[in-house]
């Protein structure tokens, strides 16, 4: 896609980015769940809001939902979508607070930028929070679990495979194509990102198998990006 | 279907005031209960969309 330097044009960018984001996580979920998913962007300039809820049925009978809930805007060059906040949860139909959330937060700086949050009890873990003087010891929800951070964390395919496979929730046939697919592309997305997190690794890693790297002959050439590379 | 929503701020801000008399509670207080994870049923997904009004308003 061609930057565009002009407002109208960087905001008509971002919907056309928006928009195909929103349409491949309906086409996921469709071809996963089989139902005609609605999914609504609330838009304002350039900021966005991606928002679904997918029925879990067991045996045709719906038991839960799949709550996705995306943060968009435009990255720091303002040419391309960046993902803000994700929310991704599983919530029963008996009781409207959530089971399991999947959560990635760019801002975030006490706790794990992408983390799990399971919504449960266990006495030991309580007493083990409440001797450490844990604030909220009997919330095991308040636990941000790490998954891998800005590049290495979940994508929505994973968060579909795990409540299809683990949990067993109802799927259409043939499901599992478009989960790869889908989840394929995002690594290699996510590889990039990687690769420019830390070119010196990328580049050590290609000529061990085999490929001519050299460094670009600039004064200024890339750089690893220790910051990127330990954030939690 | 991918619906897109385009809406004013005035729109957020009169749906946000709206959700807050829903619960009877200010803005502080949700957000006070949220941090201690004291939120229960539908005040999940209030809160959560609070927070995206928020995000949407740049004001969060």
């Amino acid at each position: 896609m061609m930057p565009d330097d002009s407002t109208d044009g960087t905001e008509s960018s971002f919907r056309v980015q928006f928009t195909r984001f929103a349409e491949e996580i309906r086409q996921l979920v469709t071809a996963v769940f089989g139902v005609d998913l609605d999914v609504v962007v609330t838009h304002v300039a350039t900021r966005s809001r991606i928002f679904a809820e997918v029925p879990l049925t067991v045996a045709g009978e719906n038991l839960a939902r799949l709550k996705i809930d995306v943060w968009c805007c435009l990255d720091s060059y303002q040419q391309f979508l960046a993902v803000t906040e994700s929310t991704y949860q599983l919530i029963a139909q008996l009781d409207r607070a959530p089971i399991m959330r999947f959560e990635y937060e760019r801002g975030a700086t006490s706790k794990p930028r992408a983390h799990v949050q399971v919504h449960a009890h266990r006495g030991a873990l309580s007493h083990l929070l409440s001797q450490a003087r844990h604030p909220t010891p009997h919330s095991m929800d308040s636990l941000h679990l790490p998954v891998g951070g800005d590049r290495f964390r979940p994508c929505l395919e994973d968060v579909i495979e795990f409540l299809v496979v683990e949990c067993r929730f109802d799927c259409q046939e043939g499901w599992r194509a478009a989960s790869e697919a889908g989840r394929e592309r995002w690594r290699r997305m996510q590889t990039r990102t990687a690769v420019r997190d830390s070119p010196s690794e990328a580049a050590a890693a290609l000529r061990s198998l085999g490929y001519t790297v050299a460094a670009p002959e600039t004064a200024n050439g890339p750089q690893d990006n220790l910051a990127r590379m330990r954030r939690w | 279907m991918v619906r897109v929503v385009n809406v004013q701020c005035q729109q957020l801000e009169r749906r946000r005031a709206e959700i807050l008399a829903r619960h009877g509670v200010t803005l502080d207080e949700f957000a006070e209960r949220a941090a201690r994870y004291a939120l229960v049923g539908n005040e999940w997904d209030a809160w959560e969309e609070l927070r995206g009004i928020a995000f949407l308003l740049d004001d969060a």
